[in-house]
């Protein structure tokens, strides 16, 4: 099937990935060994410039409204009322603000517990599946691997209702379980390790199955020491994604006090607007993502990008 | 019998115990891939494929989503209401234009953009992917948030700016002829960095010769977009396009729910919207699910069209 291809055909950015494809490319024409230029330098250079200026405006576009936002969160909560672009100081009244205004702590604990419950969950089942796929030949299995991707053109809306129906039969609604439970299966985590199972080399796995390794000794003692990047930056990017989810929290709770994203929208959508406190919820909601981005930029975004998600 | 068994034995040693030794291992080495999957599987079919399959159900039903209140047989009605609903079409005209505005910010300006910045070296590139990337981490309702406060009438960033030029404040996602662009700028916020990602990671694919080689035809530089990027870069491209009309209902529904709740007057009230207002507001779950049952059709089709299209019309560069 063609939807195999739905990745990117190559990511060269990963200069440590192991693969001959990831071989980084470089673009600016000129040889570094002080070879003769093939082309023209000014023309090169003007290329240069223009390229700059336009990424440094897209790059404004993505970055200002987060800065204004966190810029925001420090002004004095006065200030708002001069409507002024400038502070006329730094003050952490905002947060205050924020801090009596929604128990942010225990909805931040609440999206704790659920990001990591449903990123491990999902790692672990993904990586079963993921690993039957890729490892064994079997009756039905592109028919099984059709149904995984196939479960990524049902929209989120179109099982909304018969899911809440389910949860409320089974007595999950107002739970924690009851967000975390039905977002366990995700087709993009199968599809994402199988294949980085199809890359994983042969002679480990014939070697580990000549020892008389089981099948499952297999996949813990060899697999998943050996694939420990690719694990922890899907586990990161199901962890984000969780995070920033609402939707399902929203109906399965219906009340503003479940995760911070709900707490934050209860916020939003009060009679008046406390615009600086809300910058500051909204900076306390981010901050945790952002640490881990400065942490692992790079994995990241070659994650998110081969996956081209959210 | 036992006895039976142990005087037959001498007989047949070598078969008999090979036969009972090997049927229960190759009963799980034959089960075993489908252990695996169970799980997920199981996930899967109850909460992915049961509920498709339920929604087709409601939709032939009237019922409240109260579950003491009765489910009412109707048939084919809650299709026939549905198509004769004003709202509906509408809703599907939001729609386009949401996916048309997405396909701007997520498809059109990445490419140009892509391409502008393809001279910039390794090292610069990567501070600026570093920052491009930042609004994916941003959840919807904090983006919905930010964009809110910007684009506030009071104290806003952006009325203030256009303030200094002599421009009166605008209330934008309140406005009827605003609202719509707003949602729009706001979801191309969330797709724009991404896009350009992708489509540079695409565009460096392709190996420098290809563009030399261009060159030395004399080729120029619209001839040499026209003629060798943009074959070379059409899987890219279609699975961007793929990707944004797929979650294009993920990222607008949020900001939509967040920002406006549909309105002014229904102006950005798009299908998904629509079917939630129709199912959680008005609980009429069988109409919502009729509308969902074509939703979800008409998804299928366009996706299934995209996957053909990313099969047969890729020029791939080995």
């Amino acid at each position: 099937m063609a939807l195999v291809t739905l990745e990117p055909p190559v990511d060269h950015w990963d200069d440590r990935a192991p693969s001959v494809a990831m071989v980084p490319i470089r673009r600016d024409r000129r040889p570094r060994d002080g070879g003769p230029t093939t082309l023209p330098s000014r023309r090169s250079w003007r290329h240069t410039m223009i390229g700059h200026v336009t990424l440094t405006l897209v790059a404004l576009f993505c970055v200002f409204p987060i800065v204004w936002m966190f810029f925001t969160s420090f002004r004095p909560a006065a200030d708002f009322f001069t409507s002024g672009l400038w502070p006329t100081g730094l003050s952490l009244s905002n947060y205050s603000a924020a801090l009596a205004a929604i128990p942010i702590w225990m909805l931040l604990w609440h999206t704790v517990v659920i990001s990591l419950c449903t990123s491990a969950g999902a790692l672990f089942l993904a990586l079963l599946a993921a690993y039957s796929f890729a490892r064994f030949h079997f009756r039905g299995q592109n028919l099984l691997f059709l149904l995984f991707i196939g479960s990524w053109l049902v929209p989120f809306q179109v099982t909304m209702l018969p899911n809440y129906v389910l949860l409320y039969h089974l007595g999950l609604l107002n739970s924690l379980v009851g967000i975390i439970v039905p977002q366990l299966s995700s087709a993009f985590a199968v599809m994402l390790l199988r294949q980085h199972l199809k890359a994983f080399p042969t002679e480990l796995l014939e070697a580990a199955r000549l020892d008389g390794l089981s099948e499952w000794r297999t996949l813990w003692r060899i697999v998943v020491p050996n694939l420990g990047p690719a694990l922890a930056a899907l586990g990161i990017l199901l962890f984000v994604s969780q995070w920033n989810e609402y939707f399902w929290p929203m109906l399965v709770f219906r009340t503003p006090n479940s995760v911070i994203q709900m707490g934050i929208q209860g916020f939003l959508n009060s009679f008046t607007v406390n615009y600086g406190a809300l910058m500051a919820a909204s900076a306390l909601a981010t901050l945790p993502i952002f640490a881990i981005y400065a942490m692992l930029q790079r994995r990241l975004v070659n994650a998110f990008v081969r996956s081209g998600l959210r | 019998m036992l006895v039976e068994v142990i005087e037959q034995r001498p007989t047949a040693p070598a078969v008999a115990g090979r036969a009972t030794a090997s049927r229960p291992r190759r009963f799980v080495s034959f089960s075993e891939p489908y252990l695996y999957l169970l799980p997920a599987i199981i996930g899967l079919a109850l909460w992915i494929y049961r509920p498709l399959v339920e929604t087709l159900d409601y939709s032939f039903y009237r019922w409240n989503l109260l579950p003491t209140a009765p489910k009412v047989n109707v048939g084919w009605s809650n299709y026939t209401v549905l198509l004769h609903t004003p709202a509906l079409w509408k809703a599907v005209g939001t729609s386009l234009f949401f996916l048309v505005g997405l396909l701007i910010f997520g498809l059109l300006l990445p490419l140009g953009i892509a391409t502008i910045a393809q001279h910039v070296s390794p090292r610069a590139s990567t501070v600026y992917r570093a920052l491009i990337f930042l609004p994916v981490l941003v959840s919807p309702i904090v983006t919905a948030t930010l964009w809110e406060f910007l684009l506030s009438p009071v104290g806003g960033f952006v009325d203030t700016v256009l303030g200094w030029f002599g421009f009166a404040p605008t209330n934008w996602l309140q406005q009827l002829n605003t609202a719509r662009y707003a949602i729009a700028l706001t979801s191309g916020w969330k797709v724009l960095g991404v896009s350009v990602l992708v489509i540079t990671a695409g565009l460096a694919a392709i190996s420098v010769e290809y563009f030399e080689a261009a060159a030395v035809d004399g080729a120029n530089r619209f001839q040499t977009f026209r003629r060798v990027t943009l074959p070379l870069l059409s899987p890219t491209l279609l699975f961007m396009f793929i990707t944004v009309v797929l979650l294009s209902s993920q990222i607008i529904f949020p900001l939509v729910n967040a920002l406006t709740q549909g309105g002014p007057e229904g102006s950005t009230t798009d299908i998904y919207y629509f079917l939630y207002q129709n199912g959680f507001q008005s609980f009429n779950v069988g109409l919502a699910s009729a509308a969902a049952v074509c939703f979800f059709a008409v998804f299928a089709v366009v996706a299934l069209v995209c996957v053909r299209l990313l099969d047969r019309f890729s020029f791939y560069d080995n």
